[in-house]
């Protein structure tokens, strides 16, 4: 217990270098889009933030498979820790596209496939946190929400492909040749600095979870 | 036992405390009948656009009365610890399920049966001449409903402020067969009885299905001790 | 062990469920229909009257007239095939021009004129920085995708 390991300390330095670096360029450095003008620059925190909300929701999957394999706690907490972050992040992926939507597509909001499939992934992970946060016995916690977990996943990759699926007022998914290489390389490195932001904000999270857990079963032995 | 009559032995106890007590089925059919009235009321007198969106209000009625019954599922057991002694009984746990899961079709089925016909006269809809694809309809949305609705009462059983947690976890996974629902419901009142219809039956079929499959075999997990 | 073997279950579940719902929402592919094109609205004919639809295409170069002290917006969206005379009364989004793609809220009128009650602009998905005299005017074209349009 006690201390969390120095590594935590340097990733969490390293996110932040990262992020005021990735958001100077951003911001600063980088010419806006022709045709939108200032407000794409949205794109380096919307962007980043839902690729790493999927990051976060893979390795909810993954966690909540190895912890129904081994039953080890560790697994589900580290299940837990990053549902809570991805949660977050992809929160944070809707209240930009709606900042960003209104100026360019001239709504906040609209029930296109992708924004509705995004707002029922957030639900869904909602869920999987509401269910760990009613429930006290750490077993039976850790194995429904890991069911949860595993069922919930599916969405990711339906809100991925809703662009190419269906028809949608979202534009599809940008590649290196939809995009200038100094945006691309600017985009790419905001990615990297909200990967570092969420691993760092998930550890601290799983160190937290360990915590209360040690504090669940003094409290049981307690009484 | 083998899982047919354990399934048979739960079917006929609940439906017999149903017939005997009614206590789930009257209020089930009050609330859905509030429901469609505060619609009518909050909507006012545009009996063109209540038509319009009549096959949404009614879906809405119906889960919304389906998800009350559903958090009483396991509440005749719960409450004398019963569960438990079905849990230890020997043989497949997936009886259980399957059992209450019946149990809640049969119960939201009967009280369609009922609901549909009121709303036809709440909102001057034609459902006697389309009698027969509404009820495949209905049946079909009904399935896709209980198979994870039951799924999911199990799931939250034991959790505190249940009541709030099973519409948050199942209204998300529900969006497909409500689509489907409400769609071809919508669809058939318009006098397009099986043309455009057909491929939000079909949706609803392998919703139905899938899960159906899915949430059997996964049932020990959520109910394991 | 009863566990492993559970959780194998579990996995194979999970890949069922994964193809199983990748079936269903095939099954909506062809359902959900976010908008309808000018073709296959003009196709619809009368039948489409006065119902509340989205239309999206892209707006018809040289087709668009504003009035700015009426608010009033008219134009034409097209696709590779057919196109429809829009009304809208209110003020553009910004990024409104000849070309760009749109999709339209609105209803089909007995005149065949679709009279907008929400006018939402559909940009593509290229970003590129102002080069010299800058505007792309092939940008667009790529927003109906080919496929969307039989």
């Amino acid at each position: 217990m006690g201390r969390s390991s120095p590594l935590v300390g340097w990733l969490g330095g390293a996110a932040l270098t990262l992020m005021l670096i990735g958001s100077a360029i951003g911001l600063f450095f980088v010419a806006a889009d022709a045709e939108q003008g200032e407000v794409q620059r949205l794109m380096y925190v919307h962007v980043p933030a839902a690729w790493t909300a999927f990051v976060a929701f893979f390795l909810v999957f993954i966690g909540s498979v190895l912890y129904l394999v081994q039953r080890d706690p560790r697994a589900d907490r580290f299940a837990a820790a990053c549902a809570e972050v991805g949660v977050v992040f992809i929160a944070l992926t809707l209240a930009t596209g709606m900042l960003w939507g209104k100026p360019t597509w001239g709504v906040w909001w609209t029930w296109d496939p992708r924004l509705t499939t995004t707002a029922l992934l957030l639900a869904v992970f909602v869920g999987y946190l509401a269910i760990r946060g009613f429930s006290d016995d750490p077993d039976r916690r850790a194995r429904w929400s890991a069911v949860v977990g595993i069922l919930g996943f599916i969405q990711v990759p339906i809100v991925y492909l809703s662009v190419v699926w269906w028809r949608t007022l979202h534009q599809p998914p940008s590649s290196p040749r939809s995009v200038s290489s100094e945006i691309l390389w600017t985009w790419m490195l905001n990615f990297l600095a909200f990967l570092l932001v969420f691993s760092y904000l998930a550890a601290r999270r799983a160190r937290l979870a360990r915590i209360e857990a040690e504090l669940e079963t003094r409290q049981a032995y307690d009484v | 036992m083998a899982l047919g009559s354990r399934v048979a032995a739960i079917v006929w106890k609940d439906l017999l405390i149903e017939v005997r007590t009614k206590a789930s089925f009257h209020s089930m059919l009050f609330f859905a009948a509030l429901v469609l009235f505060v619609f009518s009321f909050a909507i006012g007198p545009d009996t063109p656009l209540l038509k319009r969106i009549a096959a949404g209000l009614l879906w809405v009625a119906i889960i919304f009365t389906g998800i009350l019954s559903l958090s009483r599922t396991y509440q005749a057991e719960e409450a004398g610890g019963g569960l438990e002694g079905l849990r230890m009984a020997p043989g497949d746990p997936r009886g259980i399920y399957l059992g209450k899961l019946a149990g809640n079709i049969l119960l939201l089925l009967a009280m369609e049966t009922i609901l549909f016909p009121a709303s036809a006269v709440l909102f001057q809809l034609e459902i006697a001449r389309n009698a027969l694809p509404l009820a495949g309809i209905a049946i079909l949305g009904t399935i896709g409903f209980s198979v994870v609705g039951t799924f999911y009462a199990a799931l939250t059983l034991n959790l505190r402020a249940r009541e709030i947690l099973l519409p948050l976890l199942l209204i998300p996974a529900l969006v497909p067969p409500l689509l489907g629902a409400v769609n071809s419901t919508q669809l058939v009142l318009d006098g397009n009885p099986l043309g455009e219809a057909a491929v939000w039956v079909r949706l609803m079929v392998a919703y139905d299905v899938t899960f159906f499959v899915v949430c059997t075999w996964i049932f020990p997990v959520a109910v394991e001790e | 062990m009863a566990n492993s073997k559970l959780v194998w279950g579990l996995l194979g579940v999970a890949a069922v469920v994964a193809s199983a719902g990748m079936l269903v929402v095939g099954g909506l592919k062809d359902n959900v229909v976010y908008f309808l094109t000018p073709s296959e609205l003009v196709a619809r004919g009368t039948e489409a009257v006065d119902q509340p639809l989205r239309l999206g295409g892209q707006v018809k170069p040289g087709s668009v007239s504003w009035d700015a002290e009426e608010m009033d917006l008219i134009f034409a969206v097209r696709d590779s095939v057919g196109e429809i005379g829009v009304r809208y009364t209110g003020a553009q989004p910004a990024m409104f021009r000849e070309g760009i793609g749109v999709v339209i809220e609105g209803s089909m009128q007995g005149d065949g004129i679709f009279e907008a009650t929400n006018l939402m602009v559909k940009h593509s998905n290229e970003y590129k920085a102002p080069h010299g005299d800058s505007i792309p005017e092939t940008m667009y074209e790529s927003i109906i995708r080919p496929g969307t349009v039989e």
